[in-house]
């Protein structure tokens, strides 16, 4: 889902840019200084993400990891992708340096809408757990399919041949990216409670005592 | 955040490069001269073809020159009809596309839409009177010198055909090397992106201390 320069047109690039520039920066507001691990952390999850490919049709797709970092960074997504995404296109060539803003909001504005919707389910616990990731994961990358679909039709093909090719080859990936945002989310509560926490997506364990 | 992070970072660089055989996907286009055609191949950046693909070419203003299909081996076959720059164009429709030009330097002088790849022996049996050479055949070292006689246009497409059929593979080996993606590249951008996490906590934590 690299997509290259010379494809767009420019007021797309330029309305992306300017959305993927108000996202980086409230990001980094609201950035302090203990995630900051966190979030490099995912950004170079992404970045060699999408060095693994599952092989399908004419061309291949890799996991995405979006929904991921929606539910853990809120919207550091923006600039934990715009790193990975500017990094990608300068060392493998992945995709051209004027999409960048483009790029980045058709991936992180999903990521930070399916991680706000998904959180309680996250926070609530037990099988919503998963399932909460589960839809993070799935959905955001159904529309950032859906949103890179858009931006080629309004630039060249038409919507139904963007829609279909974009769409359709990603059906996999959101089937597989569900149940790994969904496994990690259970896991990260199970081995390491305090990530979830301190993005504020479990409550800290107090010590009660239970009636007799 | 130590000893998950820890094992989180290691587990990265090792998929990265464990991963290295199932590598992710940029379209490539190769193309050379072979006779009167263009022929060439379109594939993935693991040396994946990709079938089935319309590849057109183009002159620089965008008219097109012609096109064709790639077949079971991602192989295409286009044959020349003018002597011009050629921009050849594969085009996925999600956003993959890639290019190649065949300059036309490259091409052969005169070409016609019937004309073929001939051996160059058609080309000693076209002049079979001027062969016959009364004078004794000289020898330098050993060799026997035989003359042929063959147009200086003819030679110059002999010699045209015979590097661009012993260039190609090295052409073709080469566009590949260019694309392999190397983990020492993986690394590089890991290592960016750790860096400015370093610099950006420092950065946040002498705001907030200040």
């Amino acid at each position: 889902m690299h997509i290259v320069d010379g494809v767009l047109t420019a007021p797309v690039l330029i309305t992306g840019a300017v959305l993927a520039a108000g996202g980086v920066a409230l990001g980094l507001r609201q950035l302090d200084a203990e995630r900051i691990p966190q979030v490099a952390l995912l950004s170079a999850a992404f970045f060699v993400a999408s060095l693994i490919h599952l092989p399908l049709g004419p061309s291949s797709v890799h996991l995405i990891l979006n929904g991921l970092m929606g539910i853990l960074l809120g919207w550091a997504t923006f600039p934990a992708i715009l790193i990975a995404l500017l990094l990608q296109a300068v060392f493998f060539g992945f995709g051209g340096l004027l999409v960048l803003g483009v790029s980045t909001c058709c991936m992180a504005a999903p990521a930070v809408l399916c991680g706000y919707l998904c959180r309680p389910y996250i926070r609530w616990g037990g099988t919503h757990r998963f399932m909460g990731g589960f839809i993070a994961g799935s959905l955001s990358v159904a529309l950032t399919a859906l949103l890179v679909s858009t931006v080629l039709s309004i630039s060249s093909q038409t919507f139904e041949l963007a829609a279909k090719l974009v769409i359709i080859s990603h059906l996999p990936v959101m089937l597989i990216e569900g149940f790994v945002t969904g496994a990690a989310v259970t896991l990260m509560q199970q081995v390491k409670p305090t990530l979830l926490q301190s993005a504020h997506l479990a409550e800290p364990k107090s010590v009660s005592v239970s009636p007799p | 955040m130590n000893r998950l992070g820890i094992s989180g970072i290691g587990l990265i660089i090792l998929l990265a490069v464990g991963m290295q055989s199932a590598l992710a996907h940029k379209i490539r286009l190769f193309a050379s001269v072979e006779g009167a055609f263009i022929t060439g191949m379109v594939y993935l950046s693991d040396s994946k073809r990709v079938k089935h693909q319309r590849v057109v070419a183009r002159t620089a203003e965008g008219r097109v020159l012609g096109e064709t299909t790639t077949d079971e081996q991602g192989e295409f076959r286009l044959p020349v009809t003018t002597v011009v720059d050629h921009y050849l164009s594969v085009d996925l429709g999600d956003g993959h596309r890639a290019e190649f030009v065949i300059r036309a330097t490259e091409l052969p002088p005169q070409t016609t839409p019937s004309r073929e790849l001939v051996p160059s022996s058609d080309t000693a049996a076209a002049t079979p009177a001027a062969q016959t050479n009364p004078e004794p055949i000289p020898s330098i070292n050993g060799h026997e010198v035989v003359s042929v006689n063959v147009s200086p246009q003819e030679l110059s497409r002999i010699i045209n055909d015979a590097l661009s059929t012993q260039l190609r593979p090295l052409r073709q080996q080469l566009d590949q090397y260019e694309d392999k993606i190397r983990w020492h590249d993986v690394l590089g951008g890991l290592g960016y992106i750790f860096g400015l996490a370093g610099v950006a906590y420092y950065l946040v934590s002498r705001r907030s201390s200040s």
